[in-house]
């Protein structure tokens, strides 16, 4: 064979190995944006300054979108993910509750330990591979896509970790853990003196001392999960500081940088031991030297899984997280990079999470950008977070940072506009926003009306996991965000009221006192609708949903208190929290947004109905229990 | 592990009343049901704390 045939054969090849096997989508192109939490309402108040998103509307068309029964982020996306309701996919809340023990657990994956070992020592060497579960029933629409053969890129979907088993280039989004498997846990270091080492909700603070100028700032990773105790790993990051300057010299493992005070550094990849000399697990965090002067203050992002060595699966193929990260640099890869928790806590001031949030929206973006200019054929999707997370604790207070989260979408969507050619573009949003001014204590209320039982009225408080609820004497309680139950015999731990007829009698009753509350302070009806199971989820998986789904009125939301089983005093207070803006409420109250290249047919689309509408576009039917409808 | 007579005579009226098959047989059953309840709070402890770390609680 001659020199030139063989190099045609390996062009060849080089070819096919890129494209994979062949395509069946004919040229076609869908590209579909998911932009959690884009607000109609906050659209329709800026067009003037999102000059893409206007045009696609003037181009195309705008609409609501009506989103799930809860419009909760982790619900709403599974119904676009498999087109199903939530009695299909089985995602009724972020939390969910576990009735045979009555407790919380996250909606989004559960990490299972192996269950046969070897003890060496203080090792357990697994002899089986510890599992991470996933709760969405239902087949996400991607792999519809992949038994028709059209390729498919599906970019931080949520509610994929870990990522089903597909032929498409998926990377997993919300729901992805951080090393130590928690929706991400930052440090902050400090030698103020009236600090002192504390967990705080999503992080730790912890109070060093510097050895002359010296300070050694040592970071949790994953939990050694080879050690009998399971003890946590660590990674030890000295810092010398500057004497004079606000300046410091930073070293993490093999890694030496300088910060300035006010600076960032980019990602430090370490890994932590596990068996000394023999093991160690990848990980990845970033450090931001906020202050060396008086106090040293060192915020350490959570340890993210490094894309380019990933220690959990984060994609379809795996090698696919590498590619990425080869390609564009290394990314947060936790489901929530924008860190709320650190501004709640006082570590960032408002500027500092903005800058953060713009990081990791901006590590996100070029993800796009990589994939727009690769992308010929079949279907692209895309999920972007930042304007959820921003208004979540911008709302109705910083207007113009928040808008200029939109334009960060705009600047990429216009983007993308250059590169769609003659593609069928959506921009889509899961739910909208509202503010969230006034917290509900609905296990207070439901005291209150009679419903839930304490041992002694005086052990109202804050205390999770209802640890004062009299059982025997309890018809239903609140766990989640949204979410009541009965507290069902044969099925609750302790349940005592019986299914079927007095279940319904239960829920009718709660659902008509639900309905006449009033809020004391201002006279406001505080619940606009009620969702009884029975009416709305069917399905598969209809068994685990909540007996009620509550519908708040704009400006309330159940308090953190009733997610996690406590029962204070009062029913009803002002929310002084940071996070100041929800969606967690009625769910007519705050549709999602679809925008489009071209006119939909159906003047009332729900998110049901653009699953549908992307298998449409290549020609596959609707799958089992959809009930959406083809939008074009 | 040493322990007081007194309390060893109280282990032992306490198991034969129970009727356990020995003192000890009475003292590991305690320690671990004691142990037990203390390695759940300790996990129901971790359950809220990482739950806490969403941003929709506090």
């Amino acid at each position: 064979m001659n020199r030139r045939v063989l190099a045609a054969c390996a062009l060849l090849a080089l070819a096919q190995a890129g494209c994979g096997p062949r395509s069946s989508a004919g040229g076609k192109r869908l590209i579909v944006l998911g932009i959690d939490a884009m607000d109609p309402a906050f659209l329709e108040r800026h067009w003037s300054e999102l000059p893409n998103l206007d045009g696609l509307r003037r181009e195309g068309e705008f609409k609501r979108l009506a989103t799930a029964i809860p419009p909760q982020s982790p619900v709403a996306w599974s119904t676009f993910i498999t087109g199903l309701d939530p009695g299909g996919h089985g995602i009724y809340d972020f939390v969910h509750r576990d009735p045979k023990t009555m407790l919380p657990f996250s909606s989004m994956a559960e990490t299972e330990r192996p269950k046969y070992t070897l003890p060496i020592g203080p090792y357990e060497i697994p002899l089986s591979s510890g599992k991470v579960k996933r709760f969405l029933h239902g087949r996400p629409f991607w792999l519809y896509l992949d038994d028709a053969g059209i390729p498919a890129r599906i970019i931080r979907v949520p509610n994929n970790f870990p990522p089903v088993e597909s032929k498409s280039l998926t990377l997993s989004g919300m729901g992805t853990p951080d090393m130590r498997g928690t929706f991400g846990t930052f440090t902050f270091f400090t030698d103020d003196p009236i600090e002192r080492t504390r967990s705080v909700p999503g992080g730790q603070i912890v109070r060093v001392d510097l050895e002359g100028y010296r300070a050694t700032l040592t970071v949790d990773g994953p939990d050694n999960t080879l050690r009998k105790d399971g003890r946590r790993t660590t990674a030890v990051i000295t810092v010398d500081v500057d004497p004079d300057a606000p300046a410091g010299r930073f070293r993490a493992g093999e890694t030496t940088f300088v910060l300035k005070e006010g600076e960032w550094s980019g990602w430090i990849r370490v890994r932590f031991p596990l068996i000394p000399g023999l093991e160690s697990a990848a990980g990845m965090f970033r450090v931001y030297a906020k202050s060396f002067h008086p106090r040293l203050g060192v915020y350490v992002s959570p340890v993210n899984i490094d894309p380019g060595e990933p220690e959990l699966p984060i994609s379809t193929p795996d090698s696919y997280s590498r590619e990425l990260a080869a390609a564009v640099g290394p990314f947060y890869t936790q489901g929530i990079g924008e860190d709320t928790a650190a501004l709640r806590e006082g570590v960032f001031t408002l500027e500092e999470y903005v800058r953060q949030s713009r990081m990791v929206s901006a590590e996100h973006l070029r993800l796009l950008d990589h994939e727009m200019d690769r992308f010929r054929e079949g279907m692209l999707f895309f999920h972007f977070f930042g304007i959820d997370q921003d208004s979540h604790v911008l709302w109705g207070k910083h207007e113009d940072k928040l808008l200029e989260t939109y334009r960060l979408v705009d600047a990429a969507l216009g983007g993308v506009m250059k590169k769609a050619g003659d593609a069928t573009l959506i921009v889509m949003s899961d739910h909208g926003f509202t503010s969230f001014d006034r917290a509900v204590h609905l296990n207070t209320w439901l005291w209150r009306e009679g419903f839930l039982e304490l041992d002694n009225p005086d052990n109202a408080g804050d205390d999770e996991l209802f640890p004062h609820v009299d059982w025997s004497r309890t018809q239903a309680y609140s766990m989640g965000l949204t979410a009541i139950y009965v507290n069902q015999a044969g099925r609750d731990k302790n349940g005592v009221v019986a299914p079927g007829a007095e279940t319904e009698e239960v829920v009718r009753r709660i659902s008509e006192r639900l309905l006449e509350l009033r809020d004391p302070a201002n006279g406001r009806q505080v619940i606009e609708a009620v969702y009884p199971a029975s009416k709305y989820f069917h399905g598969e998986a209809a068994g685990a949903a909540p007996d009620l789904v509550v519908g708040y009125a704009p400006g309330y939301r159940s308090s953190w208190q009733t997610a996690l089983g406590a029962v204070p005093k009062a029913t009803i207070e002002d929310n002084k929290d940071e996070w100041r803006g929800d969606h967690c409420i009625a769910s007519e109250r705050v549709p999602g947004v679809w925008l489009s290249n071209r006119r939909s047919k159906i003047a009332d689309p729900h998110l049901r109905d653009v699953t549908v509408t992307v298998l449409a576009a290549f020609g596959i039917a609707p799958g089992p229990g959809m009930r959406g409808r083809p939008l074009f | 592990m040493k322990i007081s007579k007194n309390l060893w005579e109280r282990v032992k009226k306490v198991a034969a009343a129970g009727g356990y098959s020995s003192p000890e047989e009475f003292v590991i059953h305690v320690l671990e049901k004691e142990l037990e309840k203390i390695e759940e709070a300790g996990s129901d402890e971790e359950i809220v704390k990482k739950l806490k770390g969403l941003g929709y609680l506090e």
